[in-house]
């Protein structure tokens, strides 16, 4: 048994005896009621996830929940309550409380004129949240940014976000706060997804036809939250329209993609789904096969697709049933068959990766009070790659075929459970509390080896490491509550449990969240939060591959660990939200390649060593600040973020035990990101990024010795020596994107052309640097980029 | 002209995706500064009992980006002793070209009259560059182990992707 929690600080006891104090004389209430049911689109009936509920006469407010679901508690009599949400005309309506009351609200899309400006406190404004480091970024406005290559990709916009920052050049991979990408709990329906990339990174797995809503939370992690050091990615997929048949689709220079919504059953069931491909395959097999020689065949492949699809049920008025699905697939590869008289042959070698989740979820309304919300979900990625060839010799006698394949395997597969209860018993408090239990079944890489030389000799056997079990629990609650005037805090706990092996870690991890509002609007923000987890991904620290290999903590693999302290400042100017964090996070039980060590080590080596003998665990550091000025709506909107930070790292064995820089410490990130709609038919879209070049090892001083050749015969070679890890800097990352939009209302919907263009002014940001030779014939470092300027078009159409 | 260059968008676009082809086929400088090095000797010597020749690979040490080439120092000599024994010594004199075609480096060479015996035992090398501090390393020579076997030629035949192999079986005693 390994405890990893610490004994609590002493001064998270003060929020607790606050919170025992707000339910006292001073907040004492009159007799009440409460108003609860669901805010959902007066179109298409699905729910508004965020939505806000506010009552001006006790200047008291609520949140919908991540399924639209609201509670908000009134006093007796008649009240005038507000509904409104980002983008829709806010609803003003007269309730009278004789008693427990359900109502479900629609709201308008677009705002009327009279109505865009409505009371303090009638939308949850940035300083009104107790939860800091969350951004939501509107799927719309994200649609309308500049995309390369026509493919619109929700985690390269995250990373214009401060304190995301991108892995390479045109990955979709992010680091948050210094954190490694296998920090990031990426939820799609609430179901963990562990390989976001297609096309090695390049794309996210996320279709934007299919999101209805994106947010990511860098700190301050609410309790019902846990499992990762760095970052929570929550992706709610579209419940499809109620009410009528709807659907979108794109072609780009890269992929098409299709997506069709409407009603089950009118007002009740709804579907949705939606499917993407690529098809550079396509076009370009049928031109490799005309001009491949008679008797050869050459298949390359490459594409990757993937589908969403989600269908909702209202079960009366207290259930509702949500079923949702993700499936994806990369396969990369090639084929060749060759035929000469008697003899054939056929090469088959490639790699694949395919992720999949389905997830169950059902809401029920135990009371007016009471919500819940179990699920039972499957997270699924597998990556297999290999070669396989056989040879085939015909003649009039018999046929004789000989095999020889070498095929790898990796993944990860869960099986799990959760149940999440929402409960508000007045206005100050709404408590949230649950659990979760999670089996895990990794294979840290297997390599199946077949051998069928004749009938006589048919050897087929799997080499590698057996397959490991885990199993994940937590319990959490947490009380969001009213302390005092303008004072707000999240006070939870989340207890979590691995046994793995022989091993059993328990982890107990408070976590607090303190907002106080100001009389001039200001409000202050602070947050502490401990963190634990479980798994880990194996991975280069230079690239996010396919190869990466996600292995539990083990009896020798200790769990990874964090403490993040923030503190911030949030206004609201106008339109503008405003807010400027700044942050410190350490972290223990980092796992890392040793020095020498990689994806082929860990795999291949059957020498009785495993990839634990490969790895070594060490502790890191993050601090810094960001700034966020962000205009969600209107004819411009956008935002400019900024982040300045350090992140550091420490291995015993590596770097000599010295500190050294992460790979992706960045010292200035800037992103500005503007939308402007000139008119109904056109909007302009623009993003400019500029970052600290990335850290990276280069060798730096050579000598002469000797090493036996091939036959034993010693010669002559030359020895490179590197420099500290990470102690040189690429150059600096500066792009800008520009696309056009030209959108035309036609009978049945909308078409719409997008014109973008990615690196504008054809900076050529390096992607790797190498030392080579000048002009003049002196020794350099040369840095060499994969994208210059990239135009692209994309046709895209709504019904 | 620049002026009616950039009057055309299709010309501009062309123009900047030549400079970008360009770019992207031979990368970009980037003035990366190496820390000034102080040069130090590496030397290097592999040795195996029943050897005819002993070679020893003495270099200074040069930044990558240094355009010099490591070479051999002028005036080196080296000993190499077992158990305080000397066994070997290298004399300026006997410098050599060791290796084939470009791939050529000038190293201290002995052509031994027997061949090499290194009984188990610590063995310390130095390594004398006159104006330069003495360099020394030691190491400790493994005993040879001890194994009798039985060698059956031709003991098996197999089929194999390259046709029929005659294996031969070490049978250990």
């Amino acid at each position: 048994m390994y405890k990893t929690h610490k004994p609590l600080p002493f001064w998270l006891l003060l929020p607790a005896i606050a919170w025992f104090a707000s339910d006292s004389g001073v907040f004492a209430q009159e007799k009440t009621f409460v108003l609860s049911g669901y805010v959902q689109d007066a179109s298409s009936g699905e729910q508004l996830l965020g939505a806000t509920v506010w009552h001006k006469a006790t200047a008291s407010g609520t949140a919908a929940n991540l399924y639209g679901h609201y509670t908000i508690v009134l006093p007796i009599g008649k009240q005038e309550v507000l509904f409104s949400y980002l983008g829709y005309t806010p609803l003003r309506l007269e309730v009278n409380m004789t008693k427990d009351t359900k109502l479900d609200v629609d709201l308008a899309a677009g705002m009327q004129l009279g109505e865009a400006v409505v009371e303090a406190g009638a939308s949850e404004s940035i300083e009104e949240r107790v939860q800091m480091s969350k951004i939501d970024i509107p799927v719309d406005q994200i649609k309308k940014l500049p995309a390369i290559a026509g493919e619109v990709d929700l985690l390269k916009s995250l990373q214009l976000l401060p304190g995301v920052q991108s892995g390479n050049e045109g990955s979709s991979g992010i680091y948050v706060r210094g954190g490694s990408p296998d920090q990031n709990l990426i939820l799609l329906d609430g179901v963990p997804l562990y390989s976001v990339s297609h096309l090695f990174g390049f794309f996210s797995v996320f279709n934007a036809d299919a999101v209805r809503k994106i947010s990511i939370t860098k700190g301050g992690y609410p309790s019902r939250f846990g499992g990762r050091l760095s970052s929570i990615l929550e992706v709610t997929m579209k419940e499809g329209h109620k009410k009528e048949i709807h659907g979108a689709g794109s072609i780009s220079m890269l992929a098409s993609k299709m997506t069709l919504e409407g009603p089950l059953v009118k007002d009740k069931a709804s579907f949705m789904i939606s499917g993407r491909r690529t098809y550079l395959d396509l076009l370009v097999n049928p031109i490799i096969r005309a001009s491949s020689p008679e008797d050869s065949q050459v298949d390359p492949r490459y594409f990757f697709h993937d589908l969403n699809a989600k269908v909702n049920w209202r079960l009366g008025n207290r259930d509702r049933l949500y079923l949702s699905t993700f499936q994806g697939v990369d396969d990369f590869g090639v084929r060749t068959k060759d035929s000469q008289g008697e003899r054939s042959e056929d090469i088959d070698l490639g790699l694949d990766w395919r992720n999949s989740v389905l997830a169950l979820r059902w809401n029920h309304e135990w009371g007016p009070s009471l919500f819940s919300n179990l699920t039972l979900m499957k997270s699924r990625y597998d990556f297999n790659t290999g070669f396989d060839y056989s040879e085939t010799i015909t003649n009039a006698s018999n046929t004789e075929t000989t095999r020889f394949a070498s095929l790898y395997s990796s993944g990860i597969r869960d099986l799990g459970g959760r149940m999440d209860f929402d409960y508000a018993p007045n206005n100050r408090h709404f408590i949230r509390f649950g659990g979760n239990l999670t089996q895990h079944r990794f294979n840290p890489g297997a390599t199946q080896v077949i051998l069928n030389l004749s009938e006589e000799f048919d050897f087929d056997t799997i080499l590698g490491a057996p397959d490991l079990y885990s199993t994940e629990a937590f319990v959490y609650a947490e009380d969001e509550v009213e302390l005092a005037e303008g004072l707000k805090a999240n006070i939870g706990l989340h207890a979590s449990t691995l046994f793995v092996e022989d091993a059993t870690y328990s982890s107990v991890q408070p976590r607090l969240a303190l907002s106080k509002r100001l009389s001039s609007g200001l409000a202050i923000k602070a947050s502490y939060a401990e963190m634990t987890q479980f798994v880990n991904l194996l991975t280069n620290e230079g690239l996010t591959l396919p190869t990466d290999l996600w292995l539990p903590s083990t009896a020798r693999i200790r769990p990874q660990q964090s403490t993040q302290y923030a503190v911030g400042a949030a206004k609201t100017l106008g339109k503008l939200e405003l807010s400027l964090e700044a942050y410190y996070k350490d972290m223990d039980g980092l796992l890392s390649y040793k020095e020498g060590a990689s994806f082929g080590s860990a795999a291949f080596d059957n020498n009785g060593t495993t990839w634990e003998d490969a790895v070594t665990q060490g502790q890191g550091t993050s601090y810094g600040a960001e700034l966020l000025v962000q205009k969600k709506q209107g004819k411009t909107s956008g935002w400019v973020g900024y982040t300045l930070s350090w992140t550091d790292r420490q291995f015993d064995e590596i770097n000599s035990g010295e500190w050294f820089p992460f790979t992706y410490d960045r010292r200035h990130d800037v992103s500005v990101v503007l939308i402007h709609e000139l008119s109904d038919k056109w909007t302009l879209g623009t993003t400019w990024v500029y970052g600290t070049g990335r850290a990276l090892t280069l060798n730096e001083v050579q000598y002469g010795s000797i090493l036996p050749d091939y036959n034993g015969s010693l010669s002559p070679v030359t020895f490179e020596v590197p420099s500290d890890r990470n102690s040189y800097r690429l150059s600096p990352y500066h792009r800008l994107d520009v696309s056009a939009t030209r959108t035309k209302n036609v009978k049945h919907g909308q078409r719409s052309l997008v014109l973008s263009v990615y690196n504008a002014y054809n900076n050529l940001n390096p992607f790797l640097a190498l030392p080579g030779t000048s002009d003049e014939g002196t020794p350099i470092i040369r840095e060499y980029g994969i994208f210059p300027f990239i135009p692209s078009v994309a046709w895209q159409f709504e019904f | 002209m620049a002026i009616r260059i950039l009057n055309r968008p299709c010309l501009l676009g062309a123009f900047i995706l030549l400079v970008g082809c360009e770019k992207w086929s031979d990368g970009v400088v980037n003035e990366i500064e190496f820390p000034d090095h102080e040069a130090t000797t590496a030397a290097s010597c592999i040795l195996t009992t029943g050897d005819s020749k002993a070679i020893l690979s003495v270099t200074n040490t040069a930044s990558l980006l240094s355009v010099a080439p490591v070479d051999l120092p002028q005036g080196v000599s080296a000993t190499l002793q077992h158990e305080g024994v000397m066994v070997l010594s290298w004399t300026a004199e006997d410098v050599a070209l060791v290796g084939e075609g470009l791939d050529v480096q000038k190293m201290l060479v002995l052509n031994l009259d027997s061949p090499l015996n290194l009984p188990e035992g610590e063995i310390e090398l130095t390594v004398t560059i006159p104006g330069e501090p003495l360099l020394t390393a030691r190491a400790i020579q493994p005993g040879m182990p001890e194994v009798s076997y039985t060698l059956h030629l031709g003991a098996d035949t197999i089929a194999s992707l390259w046709g029929s192999e005659i294996l031969d079986e070490v049978g250990l005693d």
